[in-house]
């Protein structure tokens, strides 16, 4: 996975294991990968992971079982809750980018209305 | 964990480190940073005792470094230093005859990742292989601090990945890794800490992470500050 | 150290095979000189054992102190000093593979020796004169060993302590160039230098050690004397390469 120097990694890959969470590809309840695994998966720094799952864990995304490892929430509501943020986001984002292009509103709806049906 | 003290070393009339002083602590990985020549591979050199400091010294748990430190400090040179007569296996062996922390599962494993075999002598070696090899017999080892000089140089794509992955995998909370690299792009994401040499000076420490919150800044564009003439500017 | 040895041992091992290799083609041909009495062979044959043994053991010596010098001179000393050995251990082991190399070596070539006089004289029973030149060989030898055994192991003693002082000497010219010329091209030729001057002036100081009534008192003296020479420079030498040396 390649990073982009604007964020810190640490965010990067939790966005990234969110968004699996969301599209379904980590499944609730499923295991984690251990710390050196998915460091050796990202090709990052051990304590880059450790630092995900933490703050991972303290958003309530995952939960650690002592001696077994780092798990996905087995919350449906909460893999909801993270859906609705970060289809918010990306909604915010494209908004902004098409605020700062001049187009606005109606326009707007018009264009993605142009893009369902093709 | 290992540490150097107001460290200096001059030959002749060049002064290849004046008066370094750091501290590696073990849980980290390291990138020590700066230009060819400005004093990184002599401040690897000196922490294992192949060069003998002019002032200073290296320490390692406050002892000074030596026979017991080798011990558990595993140095990889930029230079192929193997015997002419040796095998891929017979480095090997010598290893293990040496380093109690040397294990030949292991470096029998490394070996094959990258596309290696054990019967191969060194003296044939392309340079790609050598340093292919220097990397699989380092790594082979358990040692508590690792001293890596240019790691990933003349080394293929895919087998990068190899050698990134077993450095990874070394990382543990008691092990430190020291990788001196020109390849900062690279390192940066494998790295807790950036140490900056310029012009056989310490110019700078800095955490990864820290970098990038308080000055907004990659490692690869501290490098361009420290050693360029100036922010902004590219290579 | 032990290890060391043994890959020291390993480090000399080609060419004392060449040299045992060269060894058994004169031994051949002195054989068949023997078997076919052809005097011309078999004369060629024991020149050539007595020109093996002869350079055969100071190649040995020689390989030592070179294979030294390109260890501390070349890359290949990280081979030996990233190790969690010191110093004192790289050079021991080094000095003491040497002394059983040579001790082998002379072994070897006495018991082969002893062998090709002993088929000589079986086999060539018809050849008076070779046979009484060995009468003769064999008989001053006999009266060498039974008029000063004693002087004997004195001189194996003093040879092994000279040799001993010779190698230590030289290691220490190696050290003291690879340590102020360190991986130069004329490196080498400075421990030469050196080594010739640490002889004489060694020499110098064992001339001025006066003779005493017997022989064997006159020896051990000078095996004391030396060996303590030696040792003090074994120390010297270690000290500069756990010190001072920057490979």
């Amino acid at each position: 996975m390649e990073f982009t120097s604007a964020l810190p990694i640490y965010l990067q890959v939790m966005t990234a294991i969110k968004r699996d969470i969301v599209t379904g590809r980590l499944t609730l309840g499923e295991k984690l990968p251990s710390v050196r695994d998915l460091a050796v998966q990202y090709t990052i720094n051990p304590n880059t992971v450790s630092r995900v799952y933490r703050e991972l864990e303290a958003e309530g995304v995952c939960f650690t079982r002592r001696g077994m490892g780092t798990f996905v929430t087995e919350d449906a509501a909460k893999a909801a809750q993270m859906k609705e943020e970060m289809a918010a986001e990306l909604t915010d984002r494209f908004l902004k980018g098409m605020e700062q292009l001049g187009i606005t509103g109606d326009e707007v709806m018009k264009r993605i209305k142009e893009r369902e049906s093709c | 964990m290992l540490e150097c003290r107001e460290i200096t070393k001059v030959y002749g009339r060049k002064t290849a480190v004046d008066h370094v002083s750091f501290e590696i602590r073990p849980g980290r990985i390291y990138a020590m940073l700066g230009p060819n020549g400005s004093g990184k591979t002599t401040l690897m050199k000196m922490a294992v005792g192949l060069v003998k400091p002019n002032s200073g010294g290296f320490y390692y748990k406050d002892q000074p470094v030596g026979q017991e430190s080798r011990k558990e400090i595993a140095y990889m040179s930029t230079e192929p230093y193997f015997y002419p007569w040796m095998t891929a296996k017979d480095v090997g062996r010598y290893y293990a005859d040496f380093f109690e922390d040397f294990s030949p599962e292991r470096y029998e494993s490394l070996l094959e990742r990258m596309e290696l075999t054990p019967d191969m002598k060194t003296k044939s070696l392309s340079s790609g292989m050598m340093a292919k090899l220097k990397i699989a017999v380092t790594m082979a080892r358990s040692a508590k601090v690792y001293l890596l000089d240019e790691p990933l140089n003349g080394i293929d794509l895919l087998a990068r990945d190899e050698i990134m992955a077993s450095i990874i995998e070394a990382a543990r909370p008691d092990v430190a890794l020291v990788i001196s690299s020109h390849l900062v792009d690279e390192l940066e994401r494998m790295v807790d800490t950036a140490i900056f040499i310029k012009n056989s000076h310490l110019a700078a420490v800095w955490d990864v992470e820290s970098l990038r919150v308080q000055e907004g800044k990659s490692v690869a564009d501290k490098y361009r500050e420290i050693y360029g003439h100036g922010e902004g500017q590219s290579c | 150290m032990l290890k060391l040895m043994k890959y020291e041992f390993r480090k000399t091992m080609f060419s004392k095979m060449i040299l045992v290799a060269i060894t058994g083609i004169f031994e051949i041909v002195y054989l068949i000189g023997v078997f076919a009495k052809k005097e011309n062979l078999l004369a060629i044959g024991m020149m050539g054992l007595v020109f093996c043994a002869m350079i055969g053991i100071f190649c040995i010596g020689i390989e030592s102190l070179s294979i030294f010098q390109k260890d501390l001179n070349t890359k290949q000393s990280y081979m030996l000093f990233l190790t969690p050995t010191n110093s004192y251990q790289v050079l021991g082991a080094k000095v003491i593979e040497n002394g059983i190399s040579i001790f082998l070596a002379g072994a070897f070539f006495a018991a082969v020796a002893a062998a090709d006089i002993t088929v000589g004289v079986l086999y060539i029973g018809g050849v008076k004169q070779f046979l009484d030149l060995l009468e003769q060989l064999m008989i001053s030898i006999r009266v060498d060993i039974n008029i000063s055994a004693q002087d004997a192991l004195i001189v194996f003693f003093a040879g092994l302590t000279s040799w001993l002082l010779t190698i230590v000497t030289a290691d220490l010219a190696i050290v003291l160039s690879a340590t102020v010329f360190a991986g130069k091209r004329f490196s080498g030729f400075v421990s030469f230098v050196l080594f010739i001057l640490f002889d004489i002036v060694i020499g110098k100081l064992l001339d001025l050690l006066p003779s005493l009534d017997s022989t064997v008192m006159t020896y051990s003296m000078y095996i004391c004397v030396a060996f303590v020479i030696t040792v003090i420079m074994y120390l010297i030498t270690g000290w500069i390469m756990e010190r001072k040396l920057s490979v």
